[in-house]
């Protein structure tokens, strides 16, 4: 939405936000905002896990789940299980990328197809896909399978409706000055459209990510024979609490580390638009 | 016949042509999903056993909306999602407008926001099962926590964006900080809010139907996996084919709501 950007800036910047300052000061305090919110809960566990107001089985403390790790780390099963989900997560993304940017693309720039296409994207956008997800196991069976397309539906329309409103707004005189040169209108779809709608699409392709994580996870966990959510799901069968919260821990950092990487991708590839210098 | 009556033929037969291409190219996506639907399992390309055609998967979803067990259970995932949702809005909306207007929460809150975004909510569910057992808290709090960043998010977004001079002018007339937040802040950054109130409403269902799914204590999503544990695939097909459409509605309702309630936003939400 257009809104009048106020004339002058309601709060001033950061201390040390986005840019590390060169004091070691500044650096310091840089640190600390930004990861002040992982010390506070590690301090928080910590206490309420040692306060005697829950027994060691609800919420076993930091150093318990620790050790689950180093457990799980040396016998393999951890990283076998985060090796699977980040497989399935990483398939799903790239197959939600692999069908939402050439089908946005086409839905943004040729009336046909998005006329055919609006009200079935319509109807699945604010749809809960999980509940389709007991239909998957049954279409595609308990394997990998079914978790791809779990994450794949939740990660595609994010990426579609993200394209497809930028492919829309590309300024037409670029278009019109393309085809006038004597640029094919595939051309034009991949040289001119896609760049222009690069920053849109990133930003769909972010919250696509999480959608990708989200639904994968979400898969494994209500019918698995594998992957971090199985762990989860089984650790809660069988009373092992130290595996569930190992768990939690392991997505969370699958999902701040993609996220990040995809930051970092999208500060990349956009070097030459404006939006990059922010 | 003269020369205008002519042009006002081919006029109105360009009109029709454009009415046909504006409902009839919609309509005939849709009839190609479904009759793909239906054919496809008929043809014996996918099992029927596995995928049953739409025509029968619509019939059992007329049989399932007649189960008194459905319509039961419906009650109770909706009364579970307006309680949490409404706890989300109580806490969010605030959370949004204060960390706008004062620097040491915005501070505070960004970086929990920041990392707790990529993290899936849903894997909390077990968790909170485990701390507060496995009655209505815990899928109340796992609504609570998927829909409460897209709503702090939109509102803090919105607020931030709010002239100064109209905050001035009001503190300048005597309004209160609070009243400040409540009749400047809040109405001038409502149309970003309620954009955020619309995603939170996906989220959130997406979230409850999960928690249904994994606890299977009650609910629409325990009803579905029932029927998927004893493999009634017709059955399992077309609940989620209803639970979906209800979604598609719930968002529907909302926005044609929104529209119709205030109608001095301008733009899309």
């Amino acid at each position: 939405m257009a809104r009048p950007t106020p004339t002058i800036p309601a709060t001033t910047p950061a201390p040390g936000a986005s840019t590390p300052r060169a004091s070691v000061g500044g650096a310091v305090t840089w640190l600390a905002v930004r990861t002040y919110p992982v010390l506070l809960v590690l301090a928080v566990w910590q206490v309420v896990a040692h306060s005697g107001a829950v027994t060691a089985f609800t919420l076993p403390a930091p150093r318990q789940v620790w050790d689950q790790a180093v457990l799980g780390w040396r016998s393999g099963t951890l990283i076998d299980a985060t090796t699977i989900t980040l497989v399935r997560i990483l398939g799903s993304f790239a197959l939600a990328l692999a069908v939402g940017v050439p089908l946005g693309l086409l839905m943004g720039r040729v009336r046909p197809v998005r006329r055919m296409a609006r009200p079935i994207v319509s109807f699945f956008f604010p749809t809960p896909k999980v509940a389709i997800y007991p239909a998957l196991v049954i279409l595609f069976g308990l394997g990998t399978a079914s978790k791809v397309a779990m994450g794949f539906a939740e990660a595609l329309f994010p990426i579609l409706l993200a394209t497809t409103a930028a492919a829309s707004q590309v300024e037409p005189r670029m278009i019109w000055s393309a085809a006038g040169l004597g640029t094919s209108r595939p051309g034009i779809l991949l040289r001119i459209v896609l760049p222009a709608a690069l920053p849109a699409i990133l930003t769909g392709a972010r919250i696509g990510l999480v959608g990708a994580i989200t639904g994968v996870f979400v898969a494994e966990l209500i019918v698995a024979a594998d992957g971090l959510g199985h762990t989860m799901a089984i650790g809660y069968r069988t009373l092992a609490t130290a595996d569930m919260y190992l768990t939690v821990v392991a997505i969370s950092a699958i999902g701040f580390t993609l996220d990040r990487l995809i930051l970092a991708t999208r500060a990349r590839l956009l070097r030459w638009t404006p939006e990059a210098e922010r | 016949m003269t020369r205008p009556d002519r042009s006002a033929i081919r006029a109105a037969i360009r009109a029709v042509a454009a009415l046909a291409a504006g409902v009839a190219a919609p309509a005939a996506g849709v009839a190609a999903l479904l009759l793909a639907w239906e054919l496809a399992p008929r043809l014996g390309l996918v099992r029927a056993a596995s995928v049953p055609p739409f025509s029968r998967v619509f019939a059992e979803a007329g049989t399932v909306l007649a189960d008194p067990a459905f319509r039961a259970e419906v009650g109770g995932s909706a009364l579970r999602w307006a309680l949490g949702f409404a706890a989300a809005l109580g806490i969010g909306v605030p959370l949004g407008l204060v960390m706008a207007r004062s620097r040491f929460v915005r501070h505070a809150v960004e970086p929990v926001l920041t990392m707790s975004y990529p993290v899936p909510k849903v894997a909390l569910i077990l968790i909170l099962v485990l701390l507060f057992g496995i009655g209505t808290l815990a899928r109340v709090i796992i609504v609570v926590l998927a829909c409460l960043i897209p709503i702090v998010i939109s509102s803090f977004h919105g607020a931030d964006a709010v002239e100064p001079r109209l905050i001035w002018s009001a503190r300048g007339l005597g309004t209160s900080r609070l009243g400040t937040l409540f009749r400047v802040v809040l109405p001038a950054a409502l149309p970003s809010v309620l954009s955020g109130v619309r995603l939170a409403i996906g989220v959130s269902i997406f979230a409850l139907m999960a928690a249904e799914l994994m606890i299977r204590q009650s609910g629409v999503g325990a009803y579905l996996f029932t029927y998927y544990d004893l493999g009634d695939s017709p059955r399992v097909w077309a609940t989620a084919a209803l639970i979906a459409t209800a979604g598609f509605l719930l968002d529907a309702a909302y926005v044609r709501g929104v529209k119709f309630g205030l109608r001095w936003l301008a733009g899309e939400i």
